[in-house]
């Protein structure tokens, strides 16, 4: 198979990847084909490609394999996972290299100015609540990491699909019918997982925003939802641990999260279902309209 | 050692830049060991003891002890 080259920009990110693999190539034209292309004169920051592995693993069990400016920084992975294998290779590459940000492991959305941060932790349902938000018409910086510029304080967007699991793929379809979804990857350490497309607006408009709310979400079903403050020491310390590049950038990620966390008011909101969730959000974005 | 500190409200959040250890603190202990590192005079540090206990400062000299003892283990002091 011919080798093809996909070149985009993720807000200030630059990306290009090469793959001779089929998978990839369909993924690519199908999620990153509205993504902006970088200009003749723009640094590619992140130079990867997603092949397969040669030798006896083209026939017996094939692998695919992930580069980074020719470097494999992992093991191979079975060759059905090669598109989740180039959305988790590059998301290793930003959070491993783009020390200008501290980088915070949070889903980043924003309507009509007000930006909200949903820190992820395992089964809070980050992703699947951004999804909804998106589809109900907010901006998508990330779903994964938020940039959080050390130079101004403001969060930088970097949007890139989606990344749902399991039942949250079919929550999200039932929820949004005219979402585009890639293929589902099946079989995965995380289980199955499909990439929703980011829409438009969110591409073109690729602006930062000062975030005025820290809201930690936590799926439980059954519940009552249940929205409370979070005292900002606390925020800070269960922020902290959801910050990829806190302790490689010292002093300067303390003071950038303590300035954060000066601006935004902090939650924790837990939620039995996605309709009281994204009623919840948005109580919270109608509140501060009216201060 | 250098320490960060920032506070909101009754607590504080204290980094250590040598260790990349962050601690959640009172704001009062953050005070203190604010002070402790600055070299503050002892009779200045029972005094603040005594004041945030409301106890007599013979006692405050075992709380001062006590707190030392505590931001060894923590690696807050040297």
């Amino acid at each position: 198979m011919k080798t093809r080259e996909f070149t985009f920009k993720s807000g200030n990110l630059s990306v290009s990847l090469q793959t001779s693999m089929p998978t990839v190539q369909q993924h690519c034209e199908l999620i990153y084909k509205n993504f902006p292309k970088p200009s003749e004169t723009d640094f590619i920051d992140f130079h990867v490609s997603v092949n397969p592995v040669s030798g006896y693993r083209r026939w017996l069990k094939p692998q695919a394999q992930f580069s980074f400016d020719g470097y494999e920084p992992f093991a191979p992975l079975p060759i059905q996972q090669a598109p989740a294998f180039f959305e988790w290779g590059l998301n290793w590459c930003i959070a491993n290299n783009s020390h200008q940000y501290l980088i915070i492991h949070s889903a980043i959305v924003e309507k009509n100015g007000v930006g909200i941060l949903l820190p992820g932790t395992p089964g809070s349902g980050k992703s699947t609540l951004c999804a909804a938000l998106v589809c109900q018409g907010w901006r998508l910086l990330s779903d994964e990491m938020a940039l959080l510029s050390l130079a101004d304080g403001l969060i930088y967007p970097a949007p890139r699909p989606v990344s749902l699991k399991n039942q949250s793929i079919q929550v999200i379809k039932a929820f949004s019918p005219e979402a585009v979804f890639s293929d589902i990857v099946p079989d995965t350490t995380k289980g199955d997982i499909a990439y929703m497309c980011v829409p438009e607006d969110s591409l073109q408009r690729a602006i930062p925003v000062k975030p005025a709310f820290l809201v930690f979400p936590h799926y439980r079903a059954e519940s009552e939802p249940e929205l409370t403050p979070l005292a900002k020491s606390r925020a800070f310390m269960s922020l902290a641990e959801n910050a990829f590049n806190f302790n490689i950038l010292g002093a300067l990620g303390f003071n950038a999260m303590a300035n954060l966390i000066d601006k935004v008011e902090c939650y924790d909101f837990s939620y039995p279902d996605l309709t009281s969730a994204l009623k919840g959000i948005n109580e919270i974005v109608t509140k501060y309209g009216k201060e | 050692m250098t320490l960060l500190f920032h506070s909101w409200n009754d607590e504080s959040v204290v980094y250590n830049a040598s260790s990349a250890d962050l601690h959640l603190l009172s704001s009062f202990n953050a005070e203190l060991l604010s002070l402790i590192k600055k070299e503050a005079p002892q009779p200045m540090l029972m005094t603040k003891i005594s004041d945030y206990y409301q106890i007599a400062e013979m006692e405050a000299k075992k709380v001062l002890d006590d707190l030392i003892s505590e931001y060894l283990k923590l690696g807050l002091l040297d």
